[in-house]
């Protein structure tokens, strides 16, 4: 009778086990949308009164259908470290009012694709220079009911020459790379473009060791918009917690190779200083009382001699 | 001598056998080549994905009531210059909206979070602006209201915050995003849940 019930308790609890272990709990997840757009970016030039087309796809990698809608925005930046604004700048052209799209919204089923042409029409008398807007695709997604919704956009970027009549013109402002840094070791180039036109730099940062080691290797481009100054910031995002460094590189734009001079960063996080700290003061302490001991000893010494 | 013979005999035609083997078993042909040249383009593309919703309910209580969730924002590249990716409201106002009644954004900023006060929203990115190490590293639900956290604000439409921004190419690249409510009894309940909409924007550099 006894070995029944244990057989039984086994059997129940095994059950429960494979229960829990082998039957997955249900779980409410959204599906994942994942909005893809190409190409990224788009170099065009185009005369005043001229007509450009084009197009692009919107693709959906996603395990779900959404829908979307395309427009266009203009393009401009604030600050050095160039935060995105997508707002039209009063008194200035606004170029997303010279685009036109095949679709405007629509529906994309996972895997799917959808081609959207695009006709870019500058008006005649636009003045010549560089002008910039963004293509948005974006989620359309209904309306939560509990909590905040999101949608997301990705742009195509257009860098658009209109006319000939440009004036490319920049310099390299800075490379700094302070000697004393907490990690991530981060450097940092500042490019101006003081010209009429869009230009696009080419970088590449290096970081070794004090024998030449290579540590990090970046090569980069970046387009840096007219009447700005575009920072640079280089982190090193594996650098050590401790260590002596050399940096360098070169940038090179309109046709022009500029060598970064090499620096050198002696990096320590928060905790390796403050041991550092703790170390030095323990040696100065030490060299003290040390020192002081021999003075007494000398004096002690002293004393007998003359006893 | 018979050897001597023998192979005198048999030169000339050892020599004619291997003119002909050498020049009758072999022909001399001119090679004919061809090339083909290959093309490929490979497309530059930015994509970006999250969950597409983060559910926050509150069970308010006299002293504040906070709960945290977080999205996952996934970005895809192979534009050399790297991408930004944006977060901000979808229209100009930056509440969550039940019917008439509002819990407006933290009064913190991406540069300056400040600890969630009661009856606002907020939202927080590890490592960007002033956030630093602040954000929270796991979700609650209607836990009294930290006081090591900070939040910021979520931007209105047309002032988008930078959450992440990088140099190359994008491979899976993640930004997780928290978001906060806290609320107490003055905070109107409602049937109607309070929702609000925010944009996530990925461009190239």
């Amino acid at each position: 009778m006894v070995r029944g019930n244990y057989f039984k308790y086994f059997f129940v609890l095994s059950l429960s086990l494979f229960l829990v272990i082998f039957i997955k709990p249900l779980h409410a997840f959204a599906a994942s949308q994942d909005l893809t757009i190409s190409p990224a970016v788009s170099q065009i030039k185009v005369n005043p009164g001229q007509s450009v087309s084009g197009s692009f796809l919107i693709i959906n990698q996603g395990d779900g259908t959404y829908s979307f809608n395309v427009y266009a925005t203009p393009y401009n930046v604030t600050g050095q470290d160039y935060t995105p604004d997508y707002k039209a700048i009063p008194g200035a052209v606004d170029v997303s009012s010279w685009f036109k799209f095949s679709i405007e919204s629509g529906s994309v089923a996972p895997g799917q694709t959808e081609k959207v042409n695009y006709t870019l029409s500058v008006p005649a008398g636009t003045q010549d220079g560089g002008y910039y807007a963004v293509a948005f695709g974006q989620t359309n997604n209904p309306k939560a009911l509990i909590g905040v919704t999101i949608n997301e956009r990705v742009g195509m970027l257009f860098l658009m020459q209109v006319g000939d009549k440009v004036v490319k013109k920049g310099l390299l402002q800075t490379w700094q790379s302070n000697f004393f840094q907490s990690p991530p070791l981060t450097s940092n180039i500042k490019i101006e473009n003081s010209g009429s036109i869009y230009f696009r730099a080419n970088f590449q940062y290096k970081v070794s060791d004090l024998f030449g080691n290579t540590k990090y290797l970046l090569n980069g481009q970046k387009f840096i918009l007219p009447q700005t100054v575009r920072n640079l910031s280089l982190p090193w995002n594996k650098s050590p917690s401790f260590g002596l460094f050399k940096v360098s590189g070169n940038v090179n734009f309109l046709g022009k190779n500029q060598y970064l001079g090499t620096k050198y960063v002696l990096v320590m996080s928060k905790a390796v200083r403050i041991y550092t700290g703790i170390i030095i003061s323990l040696i100065i302490v030490s060299y003290i009382a040390f020192s002081l001991g021999r003075r007494k000893r000398k004096k002690q010494n002293h004393r007998k001699k003359r006893n | 001598m018979k050897i001597n013979k023998y192979i005198r005999l048999k030169s000339p035609f050892a020599a004619m056998l291997f003119l002909a083997l050498f020049f009758g078993g072999t022909s001399i042909v001119t090679a004919a080549t061809a090339s083909t040249t290959i093309n490929s383009t490979i497309s530059s593309v930015i994509s970006v994905s999250s969950t597409g919703t983060v559910t926050l309910n509150v069970l308010p209580t006299g002293s504040g009531s906070q709960t945290i969730g977080s999205d996952t924002v996934t970005v895809n590249t192979n534009d050399v210059a790297g991408y930004t990716l944006t977060l901000a409201s979808s229209t100009a106002n930056t509440y969550l909206a039940s019917g008439s009644n509002q819990i407006p954004a933290s009064s913190g900023s991406q540069a300056t979070p400040v600890v969630q006060a009661v009856n606002t929203w907020g939202y927080c990115v590890s490592g960007v602006g002033g956030f630093g190490a602040t954000c929270p590293s796991v979700g609650v639900s209607n836990q009294s209201i930290s006081g090591t956290n900070k939040f910021a604000g979520v931007p209105a439409t047309g002032s988008p915050n930078t959450i992440a921004t990088t140099s190359t190419t994008a491979v899976n690249a993640t930004t997780t995003v928290w978001y906060a409510v806290a609320a107490n009894t003055s905070q109107a309940g409602s049937t109607t849940p309070y929702t609000g909409t925010i944009t996530y924007t990925a461009t190239a550099n």
